[in-house]
């Protein structure tokens, strides 16, 4: 079995050397520097909290306002995806299939149309859309997916900040009649629009 | 050393991919589990307290990803014993001939996905059975002469896919 032996280099090397990785596609290279920039490395933590005791110290409450804005987040992408989702649909990617390949269908564009994969939360999954588009909201990347029953979903290509990064309480707003529910789950925010007198379950 | 999540894309990233490519053989899906894994270490890079051992600590991450993503089939990494019995044990570190190198990537796809795994994570990653052992949940001795088995299998699998056809080159 094992004939065409000769003793140059090892088998070890040669494995190596057949192995070696290529390089990463360049857009998701991007996509991640993109979430990186957008994290803290785990020196400059320590180095913030300093900071905002010191703020606390000598301005007299300042962090709370700051604190307060962060935690936020989630509200303010929640209605800035109510606002966008009442401009009306955008379709850059029509679903060709129905039912849960839609939403196979969705991710795969979006790797290629936003330069991540945005794949529809667990809540739900197997829901058939019937396309969406890419958009930035307040300075970050999301793909809208607009759902078959009427409501839309928002996916953020990061995390919302003051959530945890699995948060299984949402929070939740409503504007002009709308609804809106914001979340992270496995790395990423979700915002799911729900137009005036859905009566669906969410 | 100090780590930024940053540095840990430019550090890693094309090795990891190339590990999901190799294991999942689906572009698209080894994207997106890759992007879970680095988001995912982002967020925990406090946690991860010696940079040498980031390499290791992403695969552990991008290997729990894809166990979730394939819970329900379970087809990932059971290490049958008997399918390697018969194999030769461990042995010198003997090359095989250069042109059946060419055979190398179908003969590694043909390999039991436990064997394709401990070879990609020595050959590939450049792992050290410690650092294997501690990713597989593994002794050292059991690394060892898994991947001496593995190996055994695979020269014979590139043995048989490069088989010379009479008259034609690899």
């Amino acid at each position: 079995m094992t004939r065409n032996m000769t003793s140059t280099p090892g088998f070890d090397q040669q494995l190596k050397d057949t192995l070696r990785p290529g390089a990463a596609p360049d857009d998701l290279r991007r996509s991640l520097l993109l979430g990186a920039g957008t994290r803290r490395s785990r020196w400059t933590w320590p180095a913030l909290g300093i900071a905002a005791l010191l703020m606390v110290l000598l301005g007299g409450g300042t962090w709370g306002w700051m604190a307060l804005g962060r935690g936020q987040e989630g509200s303010r992408l929640a209605r800035a995806s109510i606002q966008q989702y009442m401009e009306g649909p955008r379709m850059e990617f029509t679903a060709g299939a129905s039912g849960p390949d839609s939403g196979e269908q969705g991710r795969r564009w979006s790797a290629q149309a936003a330069g991540f994969s945005a794949a529809l939360p667990k809540c739900l999954a197997g829901q058939a859309m019937k396309g969406g588009c890419v958009c930035d909201m307040e300075a970050c990347r999301a793909v809208c997916y607009y759902l078959q029953d009427g409501r839309a979903i928002y996916v953020f290509d990061r995390t919302l900040q003051g959530l945890p990064f699995d948060s299984d309480q949402p929070r939740r707003i409503a504007s002009e009649g709308h609804r809106a529910q914001a979340w992270n789950e496995n790395g990423r925010a979700y915002v799911l629009v729900e137009p005036p007198g859905w009566g669906g379950q969410s | 050393m100090d780590l930024t999540s940053e540095s840990l894309v430019e550090g890693h990233l094309d090795a990891v991919y190339a590990y999901a490519r190799a294991k999942l053989r689906q572009e698209d899906l080894a994207r997106e589990l890759v992007q879970r894994t680095f988001l995912k270490a982002f967020e925990k890079l406090g946690q991860l307290r010696d940079a040498l051992a980031a390499r290791g600590w992403l695969l552990s991450i991008l290997r729990h990803e894809i166990a979730m993503e394939f819970r329900a089939s379970a087809r990932f990494e059971v290490w049958d014993d008997e399918a390697f019995e018969n194999l030769p044990g461990p042995e010198v570190d003997e090359a095989v001939d250069p042109s059946l190198l060419a055979a190398l990537p179908g003969a590694l796809d043909r390999l039991p996905e436990a064997a394709r795994s401990i070879l990609l994570l020595r050959f590939q990653q450049e792992l050290s059975y410690e650092q294997i052992g501690g990713l597989l949940d593994l002794p050292l001795g059991t690394v060892q002469s898994r991947i001496h088995r593995a190996k055994a299998a695979l020269k014979a699998a590139m043995a048989e896919e490069g088989r010379p056809v009479k008259g034609g080159a690899v």
